[in-house]
């Protein structure tokens, strides 16, 4: 328990203030009041009709079932692709796609967000007619039970000249806020134990991957930030 | 002659009780402004929280009832100070009675206010999650722990009213001392002063604190607040005794 100065003046101020509420109330004693507190309790016991009545959509689960489905997907991509596999996870959603004609010999792949590296699979194919497919995949975007994948913009990839960008596709920072509610802790104890669910929040980020379906005889080159992989290697 | 002094005692008692619920009613008045002020502070969250990297970052706001949790047992505790007053002591010498029954019914005033203050809080924080939902947009609003199971809602009631009731035997026992001498006012005040700015994580009030919180079997911790909730009714009583019988 910290203490403050700043602390103890809001503590003080406060129960002076409460003692006042209450004081200032004390002596009133009116068909008015009795009404009032009716009212309010009334007013307290259909709020909680009402919000039986409202659809959650399946996401009062409070199991985090979609966190944990997200966190096991991510990992599996990675592991996949490591193992220079495309992952065969159901979670593992297809965002975009982009082909490319090109006729070179060589090619640069770099990306533009430095906060995590890139994983690139790339798979060479007999391709006859000069293109590149790239695809965008990644796994849940989650908060506990909400998914919000689809609020996360996927990059743009382009082609210039010899090198493919991978920018994203936001020109400002990417913000996004959302409100959930808290399981009450003085009551979180003494539920049974498939009651009790996680208190804090459960927030999978989705894992990336980037698919790029290459001409055989091109080569790849890289930057720092990506990370390639050949399938079947 | 003993039983009918008994039989008197409570039949008084009962009067009392039920004459200080209707003359009281302002009391529960001032727990509907204390919990709607607690609730517009609610609104604000109760806690924040941010994951950022590169281009992206996400911000979560919390909301729990934790402000109307804490705001409630405040208003009992000084609704179990303001018990004492001396106008509104004067008025219960209409009615035949003795330091006892006055006491008795003070404790069953004290044990309802306790009661409706532990039913009105996971009922107030249905309506701040009901208010939270109508003013966010779908796309922002983690549905999770939306509704409560109605086990969930008795329990977050038994609770808060146990709790209720151990602050407002807290606040009877503070009363009683401050009504026998002002001058306990800086001997408590200072006390409660001194342990929290000397308090820590193994302080005397923290170990007081996880004494309950730390409990988890509803049976136990009702156990704990009704034994510490007897002694200090019985405290407060046993010391009023030495008073003058009107004071």
């Amino acid at each position: 328990m910290s203490f403050t100065l700043f602390g103890l003046l809001v503590l003080v101020g406060g129960a002076f203030f409460l003692r006042m509420i209450i004081l200032r109330f004390w002596s009133a004693n009116s068909r008015m009041m009795r009404h009032l507190f009716v009212t309010y309790i009334g007013i307290l016991l259909m709020s909680v009709a009402v919000s039986y009545a409202i659809p959650t959509g399946g996401s009062s689960d409070t199991s985090h079932q979609a966190y944990i489905d997200a966190e096991l997907a991510a990992h599996e991509v990675r592991q996949s692709f490591f193992e220079g596999r495309l992952p065969e996870s159901k979670h593992l959603i297809e965002r975009e796609r982009w082909s490319f004609r090109y006729e070179e010999e060589r090619i640069n792949i770099r990306t533009k967000d430095d906060s995590r590296p890139a994983f690139v699979l790339i798979e060479k194919k007999p391709l006859t007619d000069d293109m590149i497919h790239v695809t965008y995949y990644t796994t849940p975007y989650v908060i506990n039970d909400y998914d919000y994948t689809h609020q996360v913009h996927p990059p743009e990839v382009m082609l210039v000249e010899d090198t493919i960008y991978m920018v994203s596709n936001n020109h400002s920072k990417e913000r996004l806020r959302f409100k959930r509610f808290e399981q009450e802790y003085y009551v979180t104890p003494f539920l049974s134990s498939e009651m009790i669910n996680i208190r804090g929040i459960a927030h999978a980020r989705g894992e990336h991957l980037v698919y790029i379906e290459a001409p055989q005889h091109v080569e790849i080159i890289a930057d720092d930030q990506v990370i390639l992989e050949y399938a079947g290697h | 002659m003993m039983y009918l002094s008994a039989a008197n005692s409570w039949a008084i008692t009962r009067k009392l009780y039920v004459y200080k619920l209707h003359a009281l009613i302002g009391t529960f008045t001032s727990l509907v402004f204390v919990q709607l002020l607690a609730l517009a502070l609610s609104l604000g969250g109760s806690s924040h929280s941010s994951y950022g990297l590169g281009d992206f970052s996400v911000t979560v706001d919390s909301y729990s009832t934790i402000n109307i949790f804490g705001f409630t047992l405040i208003w009992v505790f000084f609704t179990a100070i303001t018990v004492h007053y001396k106008s509104y002591r004067d008025a219960e010498y209409s009615f035949v009675t003795n330091r006892l029954t006055s006491h008795l019914s003070n404790v069953a005033f004290l044990l309802t206010a306790s009661a409706v203050g532990g039913l009105t809080v996971p009922l107030l924080g249905t309506l701040l999650k009901l208010i939270i939902y109508w003013t966010t947009p779908d796309t922002e609003l983690v549905m999770s722990h939306f509704t409560q199971s109605p086990i969930e809602l008795l329990v977050g009631m038994f609770v808060t009213a146990l709790a209720a009731s151990l602050l407002s035997s807290l606040g009877y026992v503070v009363g009683t001392l401050v009504q026998m001498n002002k001058l306990w006012i800086l001997i408590l005040s200072g006390l409660f002063l001194t342990l929290l700015s000397r308090e820590h994580k193994n302080g005397i009030l923290t170990s007081m604190v996880k004494f309950y919180s730390g409990e988890t079997s509803l049976a136990f911790f009702s156990l704990k607040i009704v034994i510490t909730a007897v002694i200090l009714y019985t405290f407060a009583i046993l010391i009023s005794y030495r008073m003058e019988v009107r004071r």
